[in-house]
């Protein structure tokens, strides 16, 4: 919740000062698609390895799901699903949620926010690895956004050899 | 292919490298016909542009023949196309708006990094001009790969010959939305700064949009020469103080509207401009202002300033008191070329706009080298430096 006290409104994950032990990040991207089109997709897990750059495979059976990344595997459970307005979900380390807001005329607000468990010296080492949380996240909500309003995602690759070069 | 790759500052080699294939649906693959050295080429060569890689390749001003399509493209194999040098996918809110050149899509997730902590925001998809904007290959080549190719390129007639309807890929379109920045009224006066391509483009838009009077200002004198061709009256700021003469040229009232067509490389031995030198080269400062400054300080009160000339980060000295206090209008941007490409093409089939007289130099793509040396030499004589890749290399 906004601090009342200071007359803040700006989302939690934007704080200055850091509460609980937990690392917060969000961010949100506004897709020029329907909000149907873009929670249907964002929902349908299996999607996810087309624009998460750092997942190869999700298996998924109900609200469980399966996960399969370049870096490790990891298992991850949907806690809350409102279709078109909001999913939370559960994983072993993190967790996180997916908003949807429609805005008439410039298409479907997704904002995703995690919380997960990263000391200091993670997170340096995942500035300069690039995998961490917060860079990955950003990059696959553009290419998400990409994915939904052009059909394809951005890649300066000039051929097929340096495209799967770039997909290593 | 052969292509023209940058390798550092003033060195750049025409290399042997892997063809460009079809990557994504909506890409082309073109054979290029005709391709330009652009003045924002020289940003380049100088070493003014951060995030170029070696081997880059260079070129954002081409045209040539489709020879092959992707399953969405809408192009098919033989037709001859000009390519606007900003990408856009057509399908975000900024497309949707004609704002073509602040399209969302274009520029791969990892590169829209640095334009987010530059400047706020991800920059446009552009072909060869930096990491920072896509980190795509240019048209300087033998073949280029096109992506949403169903957007942009613009298919000429049959018959029409290249060297008209080259330039309708960025210094037209830059030159024609720089006056329509100007936002021109019937009577208005008009001064250019700077008479290079966009310049004299620019120059000749203002007329056809209604200006009584167009004064344009370089050091050129040839450059000059075809300024006033299309009608202009000239100021040669190494003869004359160009404020001053401003001020009596529009009975003290200063031009209604100014355009600064020379951007982050400015010309002269003024002392802020060589403070700025000064500051560039030894990495205190990234761009020379003076004349966007100059500009300022002559627009009449309550008048436009367009700039489409080309800025890369900090300044300061920045008129910021005049501009308040003169209650003066800003529009600036990279061109949203895509808006202007049917009518502009018109124009020219009409022969409303004369494009042909800019090219001062045709030659061989393997022979680019020198034409970037010249190019960046010998400013007054060399407008336009036009690279053939079908044209065999001078002896």
């Amino acid at each position: 919740m906004p601090n009342s006290e200071a007359y803040d409104d700006a989302p939690n994950a934007t704080a200055k000062h850091r509460h609980g032990a937990r690392t917060l990040t969000s961010r949100a991207v506004t897709i020029n698609r329907p909000i149907g089109e873009v929670y249907g997709f964002f929902r349908d897990l299996t999607k996810a390895p087309l624009y998460m750059d750092d997942v190869e495979r999700v298996e998924v059976s109900g609200n469980h799901s399966h996960w399969v990344g370049k870096h490790g595997e990891w298992d991850s459970e949907i806690t809350q699903d409102v279709p078109g307005k909001e999913i939370t979900w559960q994983a072993e380390e993190s967790s996180g949620r997916a908003a949807f807001e429609e805005i008439e005329g410039r298409g479907t607000v997704l904002t995703l926010t995690m919380a997960y468990e990263q000391g200091f010296f993670a997170k340096l080492i995942g500035k300069v690895t690039q995998d961490d949380p917060a860079i990955q996240s950003r990059r696959n909500l553009r290419r998400l956004k990409q994915l939904l309003e052009t059909g394809e995602i951005a890649t300066n690759a000039r051929n097929q050899r340096m495209l799967a070069e770039e997909n290593q | 292919m052969r292509a023209l790759a940058w390798h550092g500052k003033h060195d750049v080699r025409v290399d042997t490298v892997d063809d460009p294939e079809i990557v994504n649906p909506r890409d082309a693959i073109l054979k290029v016909t005709s391709t330009a050295i652009c003045g924002s080429d020289l940003h380049l060569y100088d070493g003014f542009i951060p995030t170029m890689k070696s081997g880059d390749i260079l070129g954002h001003e081409f045209m040539g023949e489709v020879v092959e399509v992707g399953a969405k493209s809408t192009l098919k194999k033989g037709q001859r196309v000009v390519v606007p040098f900003t990408m856009a996918c057509g399908s975000c809110y900024h497309c949707g708006k004609q704002q073509y050149a602040s399209c969302d899509n274009g520029n791969p997730a990892e590169n829209q990094d640095i334009g987010e902590k530059l400047y706020g925001h991800t920059m446009p998809g552009l072909f060869g001009y930096s990491h920072m904007t896509g980190g795509y290959a240019g048209g300087q080549a033998e073949y280029v790969r096109v992506p949403f190719s169903d957007v942009g390129p613009i298919v000429i007639p049959d018959g029409v010959d290249d060297d008209k309807v080259l330039f309708l890929s960025d210094i037209l379109p830059t030159g024609w939305q720089a006056a329509e920045y100007a936002e021109i009224e019937p009577g208005d006066t008009v001064a250019v700064w700077g008479c290079g391509p966009v310049g004299l483009f620019a120059v000749q838009s203002a007329f056809l949009m209604g200006a009584e009077r167009v004064i344009a200002i370089d050091h050129f004198p040839h450059r000059l020469e075809l300024a006033r061709k299309f009608g202009a009256e000239t100021i040669n700021f190494e003869e004359s103080a160009t404020y001053d003469a401003l001020m009596e040229m529009t009975g003290g009232i200063g031009p209604d509207a100014v355009i600064d067509a020379v951007g982050l490389e400015a010309h002269g031995a003024f002392v802020d401009n060589i403070v700025d030198q000064i500051k560039v080269s030894t990495f205190l400062g990234t761009d020379r202002t003076h004349a966007i400054r100059q500009a300022i300080v002559a627009c009449r009160k309550g008048g436009r300033v367009s700039m489409p000339a080309v800025y890369g980060g900090f300044v300061d000295k920045f008129p910021l008191g005049a501009f308040m206090e003169k209650g003066l209008t800003l529009r600036t941007g990279q061109t949203n070329v895509q808006k202007y490409l049917p009518g502009l093409l018109t124009a020219i089939l009409e022969e409303k706009i004369d494009t042909t007289f800019l090219i001062s130099h045709r030659m061989a793509l393997e022979d680019a080298p020198k034409g970037y040396q010249l190019f960046h030499d010998e400013q007054n004589t060399t407008t336009k430096i036009v690279l053939k890749p079908g044209m065999a290399a001078a002896a």
